[in-house]
């Protein structure tokens, strides 16, 4: 039987690893999903019913595609967060380090793909961008301008 | 817009003349801009607040808020293009299309499958209403539209799915060998789409009576499947965006008919009618009365058909 995707959920030391570097980098110590590493540095969190062994026990059977959402890819030391769950509530709510607030002008330029160019002194490897309540991605420190790392797809057409 | 005159033929037979002759006015009408709030980024409350800073919003329905409909004049790809829309926090999505769903009202108690959820509107409006909770299985048939599917479901956050590819009927089958079932099913299946044709005129120019009797045989082949993996006492909704009796009242008296089922009451905050009991030389169960035909010209939306199934009995 063909898996597509194998059902690698964290155990509790790799899980605790994982919520260290996302309290160092953005505050955030409370990761209330069962999570899985889907690739190289690729995790996903899934907030459904199902335990581990009841995934497990599916993916014998059917043609499990995806579960949950992806939270975070992991290079190195740094973790990026994804822009699509960073505005969930329960993550929202926690992320206090950081972040890096632009301006409603720049909001346009900003969610059009274009970087940052503002220097920065902070060692942090990436920010999470915001304006007013919205958080608008993340951006790689590059120190002289911040790199912006939207999503093809989310950004803003000209 | 063209239509074949045989699809002409069979909505004067569906219609009463005067209204059919709104249902061909009513194709010709600028349709609404739609869209439900993701409440799971965002309240209803706070995105109202925002829009309204640049559009008129509109909430037709006091029961269910999130739904919204913007009355402003719009420039092209205007909804798609707004920073609100990229982040998630609401759906483009047609009124009609958001009815089953709230026919099926899932829970996050529910164990839940959408069982042909491709492009997902339907099933992040289900996780949204399971509050990412509970268990929920979305399926679709090849990869191209799993992509799609997946792509929406992540720009929701919907964080309770499990995004599986198989053929309908062979993913019932799967599961029901495991004896895994469910509360609630969704069996939105594929289908002529006579409902859409403002949104995509060109299905007015592939009516075929042929592609609707095959279409028939997978509908109910599909639901049959799904009835085997609910749990007695759960519920399945099996809409269509289609008005043709073959894909609708057909399929759901074949299953009054045959197994242990009991038809609901479907009440929606739209005008609709009710499913008709006689189609060309076929008399259907007098019950699937109880479904109902949503159509164009009763709300200015595109037309839909739904109908809730209870189990009561198992299925060999």
């Amino acid at each position: 039987m063909k898996i597509k995707m194998k059902v690698d959920l964290l155990d509790n030391t790799k899980k605790k690893k994982m919520l260290n570097m996302l309290e160092r980098e953005y505050g955030i110590i409370n990761l209330s999903y069962l999570v899985l590493e889907t690739g190289k540095g690729k995790y996903r969190i899934y907030s459904g019913g199902l335990s581990r062994e009841e995934l497990n026990m599916l993916a014998k059977t059917i043609n499990i595609e995806i579960i949950g959402a992806k939270i975070c890819k992991i290079e190195e030391d740094k973790i990026r967060l994804d822009f699509d769950i960073i505005n969930l509530p329960e993550i929202k709510k926690q992320i206090n380090k950081n972040t890096f607030e632009i301006s409603d002008k720049n909001v346009k330029q900003w969610m059009q793909g274009d970087n940052l160019n503002v220097k920065t002194e902070s060692n942090a490897s990436y920010f999470i961008i915001k304006n007013k309540n919205d958080l608008l991605g993340t951006g790689q420190n590059a120190k002289v301008l911040i790199k912006n790392y939207i999503p093809k797809e989310r950004r803003v057409k000209s | 817009m063209k239509l074949k005159s045989e699809f002409i033929e069979r909505m004067n037979c569906l219609l009463n003349k005067e209204e059919c002759e709104l249902f061909y006015k009513s194709l010709d009408k600028p349709y609404l801009n739609s869209i439900r709030c993701n409440t799971l980024k965002i309240s209803v409350e706070e995105l109202k607040k925002r829009l309204e800073r640049k559009w008129k919003i509109k909430q037709p329905f006091k029961e269910h808020p999130e739904i919204m409909i913007i009355e402003s004049n719009l420039e092209p790809g205007e909804i798609g293009k707004a920073v609100e829309h990229l982040l998630g926090y609401y759906y483009i999505q047609e009124v009609s299309s958001m009815m089953p769903a709230l026919v099926l009202n899932p829970t996050k108690e529910d164990n839940v499958l959408d069982l042909c959820a491709s492009p997902g509107s339907k099933s992040t409006q289900i996780a949204s209403m399971m509050e990412n909770k509970g268990v929920f299985i979305s399926n679709d048939l090849s990869l191209d539209r799993i992509r799609i599917l997946s792509t929406n479901m992540q720009r929701c956050g919907v964080t309770n799915v499990v995004i599986t590819q198989h053929e309908g009927v062979n993913l019932c089958n799967r599961l029901n060998k495991i004896g895994f079932q469910f509360t609630k099913i969704l069996v939105d299946v594929p289908c002529s789409g006579e409902g859409t044709l403002r949104l995509s005129p060109k299905t007015a120019s592939m009516f075929n009576l042929n592609l609707i009797k095959k279409l028939s045989s997978t509908q109910k082949s599909l639901l049959l499947n799904a009835l085997k993996i609910l749990k007695v006492g759960g519920e399945i909704v099996y809409s269509t965006c289609t008005h043709a009796p073959e894909e609708n009242e057909e399929i759901i008296s074949y299953i009054l008919n045959n197994f242990p089922v009991e038809i609901q009451e479907v009440k929606l905050p739209l005008k609709t009618k009710q499913g008709i009991t006689a189609w060309q030389n076929k008399e259907y169960n007098k019950k699937v009365e109880k479904c109902v035909r949503i159509y164009p010209q009763d709300n200015n939306t595109e037309g839909f058909f739904i109908a809730k199934l209870k189990k009561i009995g198992e299925i060999k």
